[in-house]
Order: C-alpha cells, then sequence, then structure tokens
C-alpha cells in the first residue's frame, strides 16, 4: 500500500472519476502561437499526465478578445480550438487523466496595449498593477461575455475534454470584481445585494451547464480570501458565495485560491510563504459544501503535507501547479516512494519571471517546455564512456555532472571550497531565502546516487586536469564580485582599473562576503545596488535580520525591480520595510570617505553625505572566472558553462550544465 | 566609577570544523577559524554598559597564545578602554585551576578591581568553572549565570537563571559575575571603534611577569588532562515500532529496556 493512502484513492468528480487526487492547477506557459495551442503544449501536459497527475486544469483561456494582458493567450471562444483540444486530450487521457479548460476573464487586471481595446470592469477602478482606467460594462457587453464562456464550454465539449473550470471569480478577475462590493459601484441588477453580484456568475454557470450536459464536470474556481483588500471579500464571504454556487446543484467541484493583484503573494506564494498557506481558508470553504469536492492550493509542495490535508478532511483533491513544472513525475515518485527523488519547488518564482519575456521555465527544471526534446526518458547513453571532470560545484557544475554520469560517462566534480553549492549556498545563509538550498541539495542528492567523484578542498588546476587524461572538462568555475563600486552609468570607469574614490577601504565589502558571515560589518551598513537584482534585498535582509540598521541604495528608480516580474516585490517591500531597512533610490556612490558615504544624484548631480556609516557592501555585479577555461581551451575537449561565461541566474547555470551534460 | 575587568577568550568558530590535535590532545587551534567567543562579547558589552551609564574604566583581559590578539582587538573596538594579555608558551594544555591562578594574578596587575566580568562557559573547553575558582583564588563573592547586572554604588544585584530557575543574589563589591547567553545583545564594532581599537593599550605578560613560576602551569603539572578523545558518533536510525494496538505497551517496553523508566 502507499504510504499515502488517501492521496493516491480515486475520487468521483460529478460524473467523471480521478484517478487520484492530485491535481494540476491552471497556469501560464507562455507555449501559445496565434491565440492557439503548439505541440509543445501537447508535450507539456502529457508529461504531467505521464508523470500520473489526476486531473489537469489547463491554463486559462479567454472568452473574449478584450482579456489579453499579454500576445500568449489562448481564445476558448474561437473555434479553432479544437482541433488541438483533439490532440490534448488524446495525449492526456492515455494516460487515465481528466483534463479541463479554464475560460477565463481579467476585467480591469489587464492593459489593452496588446488588443488596443478597453478594458472590461463593472465599474470605473483601475487596478493597482495595470492601473488602466476601465470601460464600465453595459447589459449587451455583459451578454457578449456570457456568450464567451457558452463558447469556451462547447468547443471543449467538441474538442473531447472532461469538461471546463469557470474561472474569472478568484484572484479579482471579472467575476471577482462584480462579486466585490469594493469593485462593483453598480446599482443596476447586477451590483448592491449579494444576490444582484452574484446574478451573472450564476447566469454564466447555468448557461455552461447547459452547454456541457451532465456527461461532463463543470467547476468553478474561487478565492478562499481576498486578502487583505479594503473592503474585499473575506472568507466567511467566499464561504457564503461557494455555498450558494453549491446550491445551483449545477456545479461539480470547487477550487479555492486566494489574493487579488493588491497582494500577488496571496496568489503566487513565493518564498517565505509557508507550505500549505491556504488550507484554513480553504478547510472553511469545504465545511461550508460538504457534498462538493474541494480542492486545495498553495504550496502544497509534499506527500506528506497533501496527505495529511486530505486525511484530516480540510480539502478533498490538492492542486499544485509549480511542485508540477518542477518535478513533472511528482504524483508517480509520491505513489512509488521515491520521494526523495523529488525534485522540490523552491519558491523561487522563476517560473513567474521566465512567462514575462518568454515561455515558462523552471529555475532547476530545464525541461520545462521542451519536454520532447529535453523530458523525462529524453536521455540517451553516451555512445562510449568518457572521464569527465566538471570544475566547480555550484548549480550549473552540478546539473553538468548528473547529466553526464546519467549518461554513463565517468565524472569526477571538482570543487575548491569544503561543500558544493556555490553562490545558491550563500543566499540559503539568509534565513528567509534557506528554501533555495533545495536546488543545490537536491541536486547533492541526486548526485549521490551516481558515481561521481567528488573532489571538495581541490582547486583544480589545468596542467594537473590535462596531465590527469580526463578526454573532457566541463568549466563551471563561476564568477567573483566586483568591488570597483562605479555604477553602469559610468561605462568607461569599468575599464581603466580604477574604483570610485574610498571603494578600496577594508570597510567595504561584496554582497558575497556580507552574507558571508565573515566580514567584519559594523552597525550602520549602506548597501549600494546598480543591478535592480535580488542578491541586495537579500543581503540587507540578512544583515537586518542580525540588527544592523540597513540602507539601501539604488541608481535605479526603485529597489530590486527585477522583484516585479517573480511578483514578489510587494510582499518583499512590506517585509523588509517592516524590518526597518531604508531605501534611497536615483542615487549612485561618489566616495566613501573613511565611515562616512557620498551618494550623487543621478539625476541632478547633487551631493548628499552621509555619516557614520560602519560599512558599505557593494551589489554591482560579478567578473567570469574564466581563466581555467582558456587555459584549455585548445588543448584538450572543454566547454564553459555558468557565470564563467557571463554572470547570470541560477537558471542559466542550471540550463548549460544540462546541456553540456548531454552534449559530451 | 566602577573599574571592570571583563575576561576574554580565543576559540575556534563553531562554524568551523574543531579538532583536538592529535600528539596531546590539547585544541588543535590551527585547524579552525578563531573568534571572540559569542559569550564574551555579551561579558563585553555588560561592562560597557555599566561604564555608559556610571562612568569608570574597562579592562579586558584575556590568557592565550599571541593570535588571541584578535579577540583582545575586537572587544577593544567594541568599546573596551585597554587590554592584558597574558601570553606564554609555558600556558599550553593548562588546566582550569592553573587558567584561574593566572586570570587571578593578572587580575591582581588592574589597579582598583571593583568588578570581574566573564562569560559563563566557553564554547570550547566548556568547563564552565573557571568564574567560580578565580572568585575564590580573589577572595570575591561569586555571582554566576546572570541574566540581568544591577550596581548601586558598592552593592551588586545580579539575577541568576539556572535550570532550577532564578535567584536574586546580592553582594558587596569587588566581585566575580559570570554572565549567561540572556543578559545582553552585544554591539557591532563601528568603524571609528576599530580604528580607535588599533591605539589602545594593551599589556602583555608572561607568567614569569605575573610571578608565577612556568612549572606550575602547562599540560605537565595540569590537574586534568584529555586521555582521549573521539568525534561524536553519526546519530544511529531509530527503532521503528509497528502499531498494532499495542503501541503504548511497545514504546513502554523500550524505554524501560532503556532504563529510561
Amino acid at each position: 500500500m502507499s504510504d499515502y493512502p488517501t492521496l493516491f484513492s480515486p475520487l468521483r468528480i460529478g460524473p467523471l472519476t480521478a484517478k487520484n487526487r492530485v491535481w494540476m492547477t491552471a497556469h501560464s506557459t507562455q507555449l501559445v502561437k496565434d491565440h492557439n495551442f503548439t505541440d509543445e503544449h501537447v508535450h507539456y501536459y502529457a508529461e504531467r499526465a505521464r508523470g500520473g497527475v489526476g486531473v489537469i486544469t489547463m491554463e486559462a483561456m479567454a472568452v473574449h478578445p478584450t482579456t489579453q494582458p499579454y500576445k500568449g493567450k489562448i481564445f476558448a471562444f474561437d473555434p479553432a480550438v479544437v482541433p488541438n483540444y483533439e490532440k490534448l486530450a488524446a495525449a492526456v487521457h492515455e494516460h487515465d487523466t481528466l483534463l479541463l479548460a479554464q475560460p477565463w476573464h481579467r476585467g480591469r487586471e489587464t492593459s489593452g496595449t496588446v488588443n488596443r481595446l478597453p478594458v472590461w470592469a463593472p465599474s470605473s477602478v483601475p487596478d493597482v498593477v495595470y492601473r488602466e482606467m476601465p470601460h464600465v460594462l453595459v447589459d449587451e457587453e455583459i451578454d457578449e461575455l456570457v456568450n464567451g464562456y457558452v463558447l469556451a464550454a462547447r468547443h471543449a465539449v467538441e474538442g473531447g475534454l472532461d469538461g471546463v473550470e469557470v474561472h474569472g471569480l478568484a484572484h479579482g478577475y471579472l467575476l471577482g470584481q462584480f462579486l466585490s462590493p469594493a469593485t462593483n459601484h453598480r446599482t443596476d441588477q447586477f451590483g448592491g445585494s449579494f444576490e444582484n453580484r452574484l446574478r451573472l456568475i450564476l447566469d454564466i454557470i447555468a448557461r455552461t451547464r447547459a452547454e456541457t450536459g451532465r456527461t461532463k464536470v463543470v467547476g468553478v474556481r474561487i478565492n478562499g480570501s481576498d486578502g487583505g483588500v479594503p473592503g474585499g471579500l473575506t472568507n466567511a464571504d467566499w464561504a457564503k458565495i461557494a455555498r450558494a454556487i453549491a446550491d445551483t446543484g449545477l456545479v461539480d467541484y470547487i477550487s479555492v485560491t486566494r489574493g487579488t493583484y493588491i497582494e500577488r503573494m496571496d496568489i503566487y506564494g513565493a518564498t517565505p510563504q509557508p507550505a500549505g498557506f491556504q488550507v484554513e481558508d480553504t478547510a472553511r470553504i469545504k465545511a461550508a459544501v460538504p457534498e462538493l469536492p474541494v480542492v486545495v492550493v498553495g504550496r502544497m509542495n509534499t506527500p506528506e503535507l497533501a496527505e495529511q490535508v486530505l486525511a484530516a478532511g480540510q480539502a478533498d483533491m490538492v492542486g499544485m501547479a509549480r511542485q508540477l513544472i518542477a518535478d513533472p513525475e511528482w504524483a508517480n515518485k509520491a505513489r512509488d516512494g521515491e520521494t526523495t527523488s523529488i525534485r522540490p519547488c523552491v519558491g523561487a518564482n522563476w517560473c513567474m519571471a521566465s512567462i514575462v519575456n518568454s515561455p515558462l521555465a523552471c529555475v532547476h527544471n530545464p525541461a520545462v517546455g521542451r519536454e520532447l526534446t529535453l523530458g523525462v526518458g529524453t536521455l540517451t547513453d553516451a555512445p562510449a564512456a568518457k572521464r569527465v571532470a566538471v570544475v566547480g560545484g555550484g548549480p550549473g557544475g552540478m546539473r553538468a555532472a548528473l547529466t553526464a554520469a546519467q549518461r554513463g560517462h565517468r565524472v569526477t566534480l571538482f570543487e575548491q571550497d569544503a561543500e558544493l553549492g556555490g553562490q545558491v549556498r550563500l543566499i540559503g545563509r539568509s534565513e528567509t531565502y534557506a528554501e533555495w538550498q533545495g536546488i543545490t541539495d537536491w541536486l547533492i542528492s541526486q548526485l549521490d546516487r551516481t558515481d561521481v567523484q567528488v573532489q571538495l578542498k581541490h582547486r583544480a588546476e589545468a596542467a594537473e586536469l590535462l596531465a590527469e587524461g580526463f578526454d573532457e572538462v566541463v568549466v563551471a568555475t563561476g564568477s567573483t564580485p566586483l568591488k570597483h563600486g562605479w555604477s553602469s552609468l559610468r561605462p568607461a570607469s569599468w575599464g581603466d582599473g580604477t574604483t570610485v574614490p574610498g571603494a578600496d577601504q577594508w570597510n567595504v565589502h561584496s554582497v558575497a562576503e556580507a552574507l558571508s558571515g565573515k566580514a567584519q560589518i559594523g552597525p550602520r551598513v549602506f548597501i549600494f545596488d546598480d543591478t535592480g537584482a535580488r542578491q541586495p534585498v537579500v543581503a540587507a535582509e540578512y544583515l537586518a535580520d542580525r540588527r544592523h540598521e540597513v540602507t539601501l541604495v539604488t541608481r535605479l528608480p526603485q529597489v530590486a525591480p527585477d522583484l516585479e516580474a517573480s511578483r514578489d516585490l510587494q510582499a518583499t517591500y512590506r517585509r523588509v520595510r517592516g524590518k526597518g531597512i531604508r531605501f534611497i533610490t536615483d542615487h549612485e556612490v561618489d566616495a566613501v570617505v573613511e565611515d562616512s558615504v557620498v551618494l550623487r544624484d543621478v539625476w541632478t548631480g547633487e551631493t548628499t553625505t552621509h555619516a557614520d556609516v560602519d560599512a558599505v557592501v557593494l551589489s554591482t555585479g560579478n567578473a567570469a572566472d574564466d581563466a581555467l577555461y582558456h587555459a584549455l581551451k585548445g588543448r584538450l575537449p572543454v566547454r564553459a558553462i555558468g557565470d564563467c561565461v557571463s554572470p547570470r541566474r541560477i537558471f542559466n547555470a542550471i540550463w548549460e550544465g544540462e546541456l553540456a551534460g548531454r552534449e559530451i | 566609577m566602577p573599574n571592570i575587568v571583563v575576561l576574554v577568550k580565543q576559540v575556534p568558530d563553531t562554524y568551523s570544523e574543531r579538532r583536538l590535535s592529535d600528539s596531546d590532545h590539547t585544541l588543535d587551534r590551527d585547524s579552525a577559524d578563531a573568534v571572540l567567543d559569542e559569550i564574551n562579547e555579551r561579558a563585553v558589552e555588560e561592562a560597557l554598559l555599566i561604564k555608559e551609564a556610571q562612568g569608570g574604566e574597562v579592562t579586558v583581559l584575556s590568557v592565550g597564545p599571541d593570535r588571541a590578539t584578535e579577540a583582545i582587538r575586537k572587544a577593544l573596538s567594541m568599546g573596551a578602554d585597554k587590554a592584558v594579555h597574558v601570553s606564554d608558551p609555558a600556558l599550553h594544555g593548562s588546566c582550569v585551576i592553573q587558567t584561574s591562578k593566572v586570570i587571578a594574578a593578572a587580575v591582581g596587575k588592574v589597579d582598583g578591581v571593583d568588578l570581574v566580568i566573564a562569560g559563563n562557559e566557553a564554547t570550547d573547553g566548556r568547563s564552565g568553572a573557571v568564574p567560580a575558582i578565580l572568585a575564590e583564588l580573589l577572595g570575591y563573592p561569586q555571582l554566576t549565570h546572570a541574566r540581568k547586572v544591577v550596581i548601586e554604588g558598592t552593592t551588586i544585584k545580579v539575577t541568576r537563571e539556572t535550570d532550577e530557575g532564578l535567584t536574586h543574589l546580592e553582594a558587596s563589591l569587588p566581585a566575580v559575575v559570570s554572565v549567561g547567553e540572556k543578559i545582553n545583545e552585544p554591539r557591532y564594532p563601528s568603524f571609528k571603534g576599530i580604528m580607535a581599537a588599533k591605539k589602545k593599550p594593551v599589556e602583555t605578560l608572561t607568567v614569569a611577569d605575573l610571578g608565577i613560576d612556568a612549572g606550575e602551569v602547562g599540560l605537565a603539572s595540569a590537574t586534568s588532562t584529555v586521555v582521549e578523545a573521539a568525534p561524536k558518533p553519526p546519530r544511529a536510525a531509530g527503532q521503528k515500532v509497528e502499531d498494532e494496538g499495542d503501541g503504548g505497551a511497545k514504546i513502554a517496553e523500550y524505554l524501560v529496556g532503556q532504563k529510561l523508566i
């Protein structure tokens, strides 16, 4: 019997049966082309079905042209989706997995940039993120909207899907805007009373069910709470809404999530949102609709937690998206007692950041969106086993060593430090980001299963690698923090060997030195950032947690703007400002004079002197450590990966490590 | 205006791998990063808090090899006024009694001492006995395991915290106090403090300077020595008991078997 008996028991959902309690919830993949599915989609979803998922709800699809946050949105109202539904259904049904479509409209939480159309909302209140003044829906447009949901349901049935999940109530999307008195200021039949605010939704549910008949599944996605929105819907409000929806007798399940764009960490909870952070709210929804299967989400990462929540009756199905992005085989591994090989979602939200400009990716699963070529079962045995040296035990080096070893090569991994992990280990020293260490912990645990020889405290040199007779070398030697202190507004200074006056003082450190815990850092610290990335915030929080008084200076107009993409900017600001960290934007360092720092306004050139600054931490990028690569190049087959090519992100190191491991 | 002596010790960083040397089972000081013991930072902090409130002078006293200067400088950079460093190869392998004798003699070199503050236990030796032995040798009252210290004129009041609970102690100065982890949060040395520390006086003494014969200290005449040392064995896997309705009885059986109940 499985270690997780409830998790792997079947469940009836309306007319159909899910083989287990694992539900892959909807998430954008950005694999879309011409508002339709691609073959990559088929491989992406089939991989998760093959991995043992019971039910898949595919990404949210537009019911109307007025909801296009970015180019890559599928038009569920367009019959062109039907042939692709057929392909997807065939690929997913092969694994006894149910497949649902998720029609939705974002209402005001989008912009009209892509479609050149006004955004729609019940009332003229702009969204906090997109800030576009919406058009107030009139009756004819409401009819159009309902018709879009009807068309979406029709196409789902025609394409052989198992049903639809009505979306738009949760996360403050259009139907949620109607539901919430905070955003619905109408005085007509769609505004005011609870019944009026619910009217449109009940109509959509009724029309959807009429379209699908009773042989297909119809579900609804709701919030368990809007989070801290003033005047927004509470857990009790949503329980009442769930009850009213259940009372129609038209719905087969309710999937519960949380949050609106006012606090996006409620929606896409990244580290340090705890595992299962939505369980309590969801359990109260479940209590309100005991007769309906209820799906819980929110960092439901481990089979232990899943089993516990299911066995306690807090929910009936465990929904996850990011954990299944990280490891499509989660369900099969849990079922087979292979939990230690599950690649964990560490809540880094690289998935969220990636879809801003490209198809979906995962910080440590390089196969996402490329399942056909890099997915499960695509690794081939090497034609001949070679002796491979991998130099550098950061995430990229470990990934290269692991993949090469899995293909049958005899691999030696050299690491100059006493431990594997590279810069991920430094980030992991911050309590807030300790979970990120799951990236390297997982790689280490997988290396343990191979015969890779790991040589710690060993700085491999070119002569020795040549003498040892390795057939190939992967150089993953990483990078070294720059400490010249110049911002990128002064490119000429980056090449002339100079530093900002005083940047060579003993009390000026790099982020890596600050996080190492070894630098002598006084009580008052200024951190200067030129990157816009997460590192300065990690260092600031690490130091603030250790009672330092921290001021974060950036030459950008905003601290760490990169966090907007990973959707944790708001939550991070709230947390770090709450820890007393001060922000100074639009300034670069003019000079460090003993314990004074002179800052220059990047727009006016005006300088200000800050006294009693005991230490300065610079976050101005890294320099590639590529000496070994150049020493070996031309003398034996050698590849460089990760930061030693150009200092970038964890994702790039692992991605290049995977490719190198496959190429050898 | 109390004159305070703070005892500080350089210890191997608890984050690094700590070893005893193979030859004589004394601390292998080269194998690990050396730092000022965290409990001593709290002792220094307490002395500085008293000084900031009431004036006086804070002298740091350390017995240890030359390298211990780094720990002394850290205490000085926090704000202590001066230091006494007893460094002598003869001290290698000294026991707690020998060390306490040396410290007592060194305290005697500081004029008009009102208060000696120590950490209650170092993270390396962990004998936790030096403050008490020192008080005996100096003939001062001992107020150990303090979580709160108040000086009122020539009276010292200490809240002592042990596993047994809180005890409120009162004594006349001069006295020896040892502080526990909850006494305070030590400050970080400021830039100015670090720069100023470079110029603060450190008096270096040998055991002969203290009027102690080299034969009285060190490994050869120590009252206690380490005979053998082994690294802590890795934790063994637990024993899994299937509950077939008799889980409670099985657990009780196990505990009885281990002589725990």
